[in-house]
């Protein structure tokens, strides 16, 4: 071989060598997680270890962000806070009013699947239904995903009044559903 | 000449070329806390190194005039600049007071550099003689600038950088009662613009491996300043190390081209990081160190064209080089900047999908996102250390190692989102060094 060769082609041995080596170790894909379709059924495996109420709140988001075509992620770091969801909507060019009917849409799904498999019933329901429809929907994703392990009506309850500023009477003050879901605001 | 202090007074004018020198490197470690303290952007802090680069190549070249005319009393007046300057860098309070400063300071430091050649050249008895020592003054300069800002930096306060160099002042009374030697006549030697080019072109990459790698381990994997200077210290040791192997290369030529494709092929390396670890970056930074010792003596030695009567074509490698600094820089900082922004969405998207998917309680998720937008915030702009957040909330008895893996994961995709966000930006910097080929490789047979 030239002389004059054998440099330069040293070089390119070493150079394509190393990068050969840090590709098979994974420098082609150290990147961040891509975060899931939110269009599509998520594993069983992570929905069955959910809390009913946790559960719903997932599923509601993912059905909103389907809805939005962005992902469950930034939906949910846009319903943070006020800000965060006026900047959202903004950055795709729609108004709250969309987000807001996007997201009881993706509640009130969410409320029929998990009745429609059984993961509720009775009065959980309509109490849940009643909020899917006519709750601000920020607090509502927020009271469901707050709710400590227990899943109890009456948490719920609690937990809206506090994301809400409402001040909710006990279940055993009510005398009626009707009563109840007039003062879901 | 063999006055007493001759050789005293040849280092005194070859540790003025030095600091000015390390001057167009040293506040690269520093670039994160001037960015802390004066708040904007990264492609805005980095005018901070931009502009010394930029007036130093910009002025050097009508500094070498003056220094053929009035050598000693241009040197002396080019220190006094330089330090003063200094000092109004040292108690700069915002970037319009720091960055006119760093302007002034270039424009002191091509008149000392300039001259010091010169004076150098009238001592020793020529250019030829005077350019290694004036050149190897430079190349340690450059080499130790990183390290030595990250040092102080980290010891004391980035201002120390500029605080340091005003005992510079005591060398001038030594240089300033010098007997000198006529100049060298001759006429000036021609300009070549091909290894001009190459010069110009690889430390354009050059740039790449320093600015991008010091922002990565400080920044993106949290590593202190003495650390990460002690890391890309790698570069300078490997071209020193490796300086032997010019002889070993072939001719000239060959040497200059296998010396490009080694640093563009380290530069690219570094785009393809497999993981967050300071100790992925020495080999890369090995291949470049190799890649410089074998291109830039061929190209300085081609670009002075050997005997140098008038100093200039020595000044105009100076020109090139920190004209490629510039171009590096200018065109590396937005590309980073974009891709920090994107990487920044992604990782956060990534963060909030392992939360909300997290085998924890639906209270102990809130609380931790609490404390997370808390950590966000506190960082203002610079990637969060996610550590007190998860000290600040204590899972439930039986979730401690579902808590310890969720923490182990968000850390995992913060580093994978600053890690990738430098891939483009070296592959650009890795593309200077590849565009430097073009020019060697229509050098003529080059002697060494």
């Amino acid at each position: 071989m030239n002389e004059r060769w054998i440099a330069p082609l040293v070089a390119i041995a070493a150079s394509v060598g190393l990068i050969g080596v840090y590709l098979a170790f994974g420098g082609a894909s150290y990147d961040p997680a891509d975060t899931a379709d939110p269009c599509l059924v998520r594993e069983d495996a992570v929905l069955d270890e959910r809390d009913v109420f946790e559960l719903i709140a997932l599923s509601s988001l993912d059905g909103a962000a389907c809805e939005l075509q962005v992902s469950r992620e930034e939906l949910t770091l846009a319903l943070a806070d006020e800000e965060a969801t006026a900047e959202f909507a903004e950055e795709h060019s729609i108004s709250e009013d969309d987000i807001n009917d996007a997201v009881r849409a993706g509640l009130v799904r969410a409320v029929d699947d998990a009745a429609a498999t059984g993961r509720i019933s009775g009065f959980e329901e309509t109490l849940l239904r009643a909020v899917a429809e006519r709750a601000p929907v920020g607090p509502a994703i927020e009271a469901l995903q707050a709710l400590p392990g227990e899943d109890s009506a009456q948490s719920l309850l609690l937990q809206l009044s506090e994301f809400t500023e409402l001040e909710l009477p006990s279940l055993d003050d009510l005398p009626s559903l009707d009563e109840l879901e007039g003062l879901v605001p | 000449m063999n006055e007493p202090g001759q050789r005293f007074r040849e280092v005194a004018l070859a540790l003025s070329v030095g600091v000015v020198l390390a001057d167009s490197s040293i506040v690269t470690l520093a670039l994160p806390e001037i960015l802390a303290d004066f708040g904007g952007t990264v492609v805005g802090v980095s005018w901070v190194l931009t502009a010394f680069n930029l007036a130093l190549a910009l002025a050097i070249l009508p500094m070498a005039r003056v220094a053929r005319i009035r050598p000693r009393a241009g040197w002396a007046l080019g220190v006094a600049i330089f330090v003063g300057s200094s000092a109004v860098c040292g108690v700069a309070t915002d970037e319009w007071t720091l960055i006119p400063a760093r302007i002034l300071q270039a424009v002191g430091g091509a008149l000392t550099i300039a001259c010091a050649i010169e004076l150098l050249a009238r001592m020793m008895g020529s250019h030829e003689r005077a350019a290694p020592l004036w050149g190897t003054a430079g190349t340690i300069g450059v080499a130790v600038g990183p390290a030595a800002g990250g040092l102080l930096t980290e010891l004391f306060s980035w201002e120390s950088i500029f605080l340091v160099q005003i005992p510079l002042l005591l060398l001038v009374p030594v240089v300033l009662d010098l007997r000198l030697r006529e100049p060298e006549a001759g006429p000036e030697g021609e300009l070549d613009l091909r290894p001009e080019a190459g010069l110009a072109l690889l430390s354009a990459g050059l740039t790449g491996a320093l600015f991008l790698l010091v922002i990565l381990l400080t920044e993106g994997w949290g590593l202190s300043p003495l650390g990460a200077a002690a890391t890309v210290s790698m570069i300078p040791a490997a071209t020193y190390a490796a300086r032997f192997l010019i002889d070993r290369a072939g001719p000239p030529k060959s040497a200059a081209l296998a010396g490009g494709l080694a640093a563009a092929g380290g530069l690219a390396a570094l785009a393809f990081l497999p993981g967050a670890s300071w100790a992925l970056t020495l080999q890369p930074q090995l291949l470049i160190g190799i890649g410089l010792a074998l291109a830039l003596p061929v190209l300085t030695l081609a670009a002075v064209g050997g005997r140098d009567p008038v100093g200039s074509r020595a000044s105009s490698t100076i020109a090139a080089r920190h004209a490629g600094i510039v171009v590096g820089i200018i065109a590396l900082a937005p590309i980073l900047s974009a891709e920090l922004e994107s990487n920044r969405v992604a990782a956060q998207d990534a963060t909030t999908a392992l939360i909300l998917d997290a085998a924890l309680p639906p209270e102990t998720k809130l609380s931790l996102a609490e404390e997370l937008a808390v950590g966000i915030d506190t960082a203002d702009g610079r990637l969060p250390d996610v550590g007190p957040s998860f000290a600040a909330v204590t899972p439930a008895s039986g979730d401690e190692d579902a808590y310890e893996e969720l923490e182990a994961d968000i850390v995992d995709q913060i580093e994978r989102g600053a890690t990738n966000a430098f891939s483009l930006p070296f592959l650009a910097a890795s593309a200077f060094a590849l565009l430097a080929l073009i020019p060697i490789a229509r050098l003529p047979g080059a002697s060494r």
